[in-house]
């Protein structure tokens, strides 16, 4: 009898303090949820200013770079180049690369500085490969297979990374 | 104090035997340390540097890291200039280069000011 006379205050508190805690649950989750909707907010603006203000004005230099990159480069496939008419040739190569910089590159830094830096470092890292193979004497950049694995992959990696890389900003 | 003179550094002393090129940001780094470029900077008033007359790049890649310190502490390229001497007799000519190099070290330098 005793048992029995208790059990509906109990049962009224469980059900008070679940709907306390309910009712906290909720508001918890509703905060999450707008913060974390006005974060996702603020990074679709960020990446629609990148896609406007930088990629969409700067699509066709990207394109002309590599292409440019690769035009000259292929004047590295003649026969018996003195190593001034080499200089000639890298000289023109990395005048396009640091055009593209100052063109390009430079902009990426004031959306994130971290892609800036990758892909500064990518097109380093492909004129270095041209400029080692232009004088390494063991390459002979006039043999087709020499040529394809010493330049003309090199810059095929490096276009995929920058293009890879750009894909993958967030914002 | 400065000394008046000229601290030299000779790019032939670095040079990976039978390399026609300087390139890489570790190399950089490394001829950086071993140079003693950074330390030159504060004891002398000017410093040479000589490209070997059979050198036929030396890449920004590499500048970038050898001159980082030096070019951020003299804070602009005419600064520069003014106490660096370069002694370069070869067919290939170290001024776009160098020129690129010390730009994107300035460049990064006041954005992070």
């Amino acid at each position: 009898m005793h048992c029995w006379s208790e059990d509906p205050d109990l049962l009224t508190r469980i059900s008070e303090v679940s709907n306390i805690v309910l009712a906290f649950l909720t508001f918890v989750l509703a905060v999450y949820i707008f913060r974390h909707q006005r974060e996702k907010d603020k990074q679709s603006i960020r990446l629609q200013w990148f896609k406007e203000l930088i990629i969409e004005p700067n699509k066709s230099s990207i394109y002309s770079y590599f292409d440019s990159v690769i035009e000259n480069s292929s004047d590295l496939k003649a026969s018996q180049l003195t190593d001034i008419e080499k200089i000639g040739i890298l000289s023109t190569i990395k005048s396009d690369s640091y055009v593209f910089r100052r063109n390009f590159i430079a902009l990426l830094y004031s959306a994130d500085q971290r892609l800036a830096t990758d892909i500064q470092r990518c097109i380093d890292t492909l004129l270095d490969n041209i400029t080692i193979a232009t004088f390494d004497p063991s390459i002979s950049l006039n043999v087709e297979d020499d040529f394809t694995q010493e330049i003309e992959i090199k810059i095929y990696d490096a276009k995929v990374y920058l293009f890879t890389r750009l894909f993958k900003h967030e914002g | 104090m400065e000394t008046n003179l000229p601290y030299r550094i000779n790019l032939e002393d670095f040079r990976i035997k039978g390399s026609k090129v300087f390139t890489g940001r570790d190399c950089g780094e490394q001829d950086r340390i071993e140079s003693k470029v950074d330390e030159a900077i504060s004891t002398h008033a000017r410093i040479e540097l000589v490209i070997p007359e059979d050198i036929y790049s030396i890449n920004p890649s590499y500048l970038e890291e050898f001159l980082v310190n030096v070019v951020q502490k003299l804070g602009s390229k005419d600064e520069f200039f003014r106490r660096f001497v370069i002694t370069n007799p070869g067919p290939y000519k170290i001024a776009k280069d160098l020129n690129e190099a010390i730009d994107r070290i300035l460049r990064e330098h006041h954005a992070l000011l």
